[in-house]
């Protein structure tokens, strides 16, 4: 269980005379708790993402001069005259969660980000420390965000985005914490105001608190959040950098900070979105010479509002047309349906694409789009053939060859997949399956970090060119195990440049001779497996 | 090939009975079904033998499917008649067994090489037209990647077309009868036995998934519930992950 404390003492800038930053629209945003009909600010956003996160207890912290209006949209609001008044609100706070057992959380109110980082930094009393035991993380964690360069020496440039402080990482640990009026050297890292503190450690942070309420002057500009990270890193706690990593995470003073922060967060929304719709264990061939601008056709066709379906029967126009050229057997149709069988291609891996993207994947269109691909190399096959004929060759015999050597292999990975596993050797069997030819996306995600002090870091996207877990050899051993097994990609490469560079002939021999092998490895490496010695 | 093996054909198709469920027990009748046994196989099983092994069987149907053939080839014709018959003979009583063992999941893949492998060999050593073979060929390759994808991605049971589709063992049966009919000089026989199998068995096939296709997609067009993303759909079993 969680107490959050939200700071609404910030006054936004500009606009339609003082009032406090937590009041600033939040375009398309939810309303206040307390009242559905309010209007969507910053502070009712932050309450409706705590509440998607299992946070519903909030205390909400405000100046008596900007409290009416927070009031008026339904807020709860505990009025404090100043830091100092702040500071002890937050000691007693804080004692209240160490009774109760509970974690404290402290945001300010113009804090905009998504909702990892904040998941993120909640979570992170459950993450695995340096011992690899859950629950061994520091109790104490602080939002930190990226910090442009600053030099080693002397005062740091005071260009730092509103709401955020100096400080300095050093393996996952805030070693150094500044504030308005802490100067900190050589600062690597921002912090945004917003901490969690477990409650093994609320007592010590409640004492920090009501200590530091004591020291506050009249010329203190740094504000309640900021002096208590100074004090805790001071004193000697550990506290964990929760890094927001690629998420937007920044404060926002006026309207114009919401609608970049805003912006920031939909894009990012966005191009994680796409970046999550390529599959991340594609060949070499979909990887780089499709997936790599793949995304910028699937944002278009969303854009259009083009189904997959329809991609996926484009695609199969496309091939289509290419066996029609390549049966014509010259040397420009064997160019052009090389060509066009590309472009097939494309539209093969763009179908997924939107459909993941855009949230419409279905069973109905899985199988259309697998039977069709199916389809289309058939087709091509044929195509080729009949080329081949009408240029007075014969490989109708090879084509054949082909097909069957093809079906085969599928039906060998297919019967491969739906086996039964005796139950007491199944995770050993599978654990060598995955790490022997394919990688697993799911060991990748569940991978422990890295065994260093504090939270885990936010996942790299895997995105195209990102490898999941390699099992050594480096990047080209992990692509030429893949490229080995033949996947879709590399065959309807070699079937391209083939047709384009040679003819029908070369093409038939070169899927034989690299199917044969194919299937050999694969079938070699399974009964391996399946008979101990 | 309906009338009393109606009862029998929906044992043929596993899934067809307890669903596409995602839980273990489905898991061998997964590999049953991408077995394609037809209505001669599954009534030789019904004798209960079980031996040998579906795995043995296999190899040992492969082994002679192949001897055979070469004896056609080298001047013995009625030999490669032989080859269905001993086929479905040899894996038959084992048909309704479990695929369980270590290796059993070679069975289907074993069963689509012996059936391919003859349909293109009758067909290329007795002269019917390359492109018709590859055509049968084709047809036969959709019908069974059709099976896995629907099994695996739970996109329609198997319709009631699809028992009539003879099986891998029926199939064979018909080209080696042809064949033999060819050989004893009914000129013509095979290829029109292989004309009529890529049409009979296109039209099947293709007008069973159209018609899945049909009552399916006014739902998933919508993006109903029930069509919507499941555990199997973007795990596609498009790629042959080694």
């Amino acid at each position: 269980m969680t107490l959050a404390v939200i700071i609404a003492t910030g006054r936004a800038r500009g606009g339609a005379g003082p009032g406090p930053a937590a009041a600033l629209p939040y375009p398309g945003g939810s309303a206040a708790p307390g009242d559905p009909d309010g209007p969507p600010t910053l502070l009712a956003r932050l309450c409706d993402q705590l509440t998607t996160l299992n946070v519903p207890d909030v205390h909400v912290l405000g100046r008596p001069d900007l409290a009416p209006p927070l009031r008026a949209h339904g807020h709860f609001v505990t009025e404090c005259a100043d830091t100092a008044a702040d500071l002890r609100e937050i000691a007693r706070l804080a004692r209240l969660a160490w009774t109760d057992g509970r974690t404290l959380l402290l945001l300010p109110a113009d804090l905009v980000t998504a909702d990892e980082p904040l998941a993120r930094l909640l979570d992170g009393a459950g993450a695995t420390g340096a011992t690899g035991q859950p629950g061994a993380g520091p109790p104490v964690a602080a939002l930190t965000a990226p910090r442009g360069r600053a030099p080693a020496r002397g005062p740091a440039p005071a260009d730092r985005p509103y709401g955020t402080a100096d400080a300095r990482v050093a393996g996952r640990r805030i070693v150094a914490a500044g504030s308005a009026d802490h100067a900190v050297a050589g600062p690597n890292a921002l912090t945004l105001g917003a901490l969690r503190i477990g409650a093994e450690q609320a007592r010590a942070a409640a004492d920090t608190a009501a200590e530091l309420a004591g020291l506050v002057t009249p010329e203190t500009r740094a504000d309640a959040a900021e002096l208590l990270l100074v004090g805790l890193v001071r004193s000697g706690t550990a506290v964990a950098a929760a890094p927001c990593g690629g998420a937007p995470c920044r404060r926002a003073a006026d309207a114009a900070g919401v609608r970049a922060a805003r912006s920031a967060i939909e894009d990012g929304d966005d191009a994680g979105r796409l970046a999550a719709a390529v599959k991340a264990d594609d060949g070499f061939v979909a990887t780089y010479a499709v997936s790599s601008y793949s995304p910028h056709i699937v944002r278009w066709a969303a854009g259009r509002d083009l189904t997959p379906a329809a991609v996926t029967g484009s695609s199969l126009a496309l091939a289509l047309l290419a066996a029609m050229w390549f049966s014509a057997g010259t040397r420009a149709g064997m160019l052009t349906g090389a060509v066009l069988l590309y472009l097939s291609f494309v539209l093969d891996c763009v179908d997924g694409q939107l459909a993941r993207y855009t949230g419409r994947a279905s069973v109905s269109g899985a199988w259309l789009d697998s039977v069709l691909d199916r389809v289309k190399e058939y087709a091509v096959y044929a195509g080729l053939a009949a080329g081949c004929a009408a240029a007075g060759g014969y490989v109708w015999a090879l084509a054949a060859a082909a097909l069957v050597l093809q079906v085969v292999r599928h039906m060998m990975d297919f019967s491969f997949h739906a086996r039964t596993v005796p139950a007491p050797a199944r995770a050993r069997l599978t654990a060598s399956l995955m790490a022997g030819d394919t990688p697993c996306p799911a060991v990748a995600a569940h991978r422990a970090p890295d065994g260093s002090f504090g939270l885990p870091d936010p996942a790299a996207p895997a995105g195209p060119g990102t490898p999941p877990v390699r099992r050594g050899g480096g990047r080209a051993a992990y692509w030429a195990r893949k490229a080995l097994v033949l996947p879709s990609g590399e065959r309807f490469a070699l079937i391209a440049v083939t047709a384009a560079v040679a003819d029908a002939r070369v093409t038939f021999i070169a899927l034989l001779a690299w199917g044969a092998i194919a299937a050999a490895y694969t079938l070699a490496g399974r009964l391996d497996r399946a008979v101990p010695a | 090939m309906t009338g009393p093996g109606s009862g029998l054909l929906r044992d043929a198709v596993p899934h067809a009975r307890g669903g596409p469920g995602a839980g273990g027990a489905a898991v061998p009748d997964r590999l049953r079904a991408y077995r394609d046994d037809g209505p001669v196989v599954l009534l030789i099983g019904r004798l209960g033998w079980e031996r040998p092994s579906p795995p043995v069987a296999v190899g040992l149907s492969l082994l002679l499917t192949a001897v055979l053939l070469a004896a056609g080839a080298g001047g013995w014709y009625a030999a490669a008649a032989l080859a269905p018959p001993l086929a479905a003979g040899l894996t038959g009583p084992s048909a309704r067994r479990p695929l369980e063992g270590r290796i059993d999941w070679l069975v289907p893949p074993g069963l689509r090489t012996i059936e391919y492998g003859y349909l293109a060999a009758l067909g290329f050593a007795q002269g019917v037209a390359a492109p018709l073979v590859y055509v049968l060929l084709a047809v036969l390759a959709y019908h069974h990647y059709d099976i896995v994808y629907r099994t695996h991605q739970g996109f329609g049971a198997a319709g009631p077309l699809r028992r009539a589709g003879l099986g891998w063992d029926g199939r064979m049966l018909v080209a080696g009868l042809a064949g033999l009919a060819g050989w004893a000089g009914l000129s013509g026989a095979l290829p029109f036995a292989y004309a009529a199998l890529a049409v009979y068995l296109g039209v099947l096939f293709v007008g069973d998934s159209v018609a899945a296709w049909a009552r399916t997609v006014p739902m998933s067009g919508r993006g109903a519930g029930r069509d919507a993303v499941r555990g199997g759909v973007t795990g596609h079993l498009e790629e042959e992950e080694a």
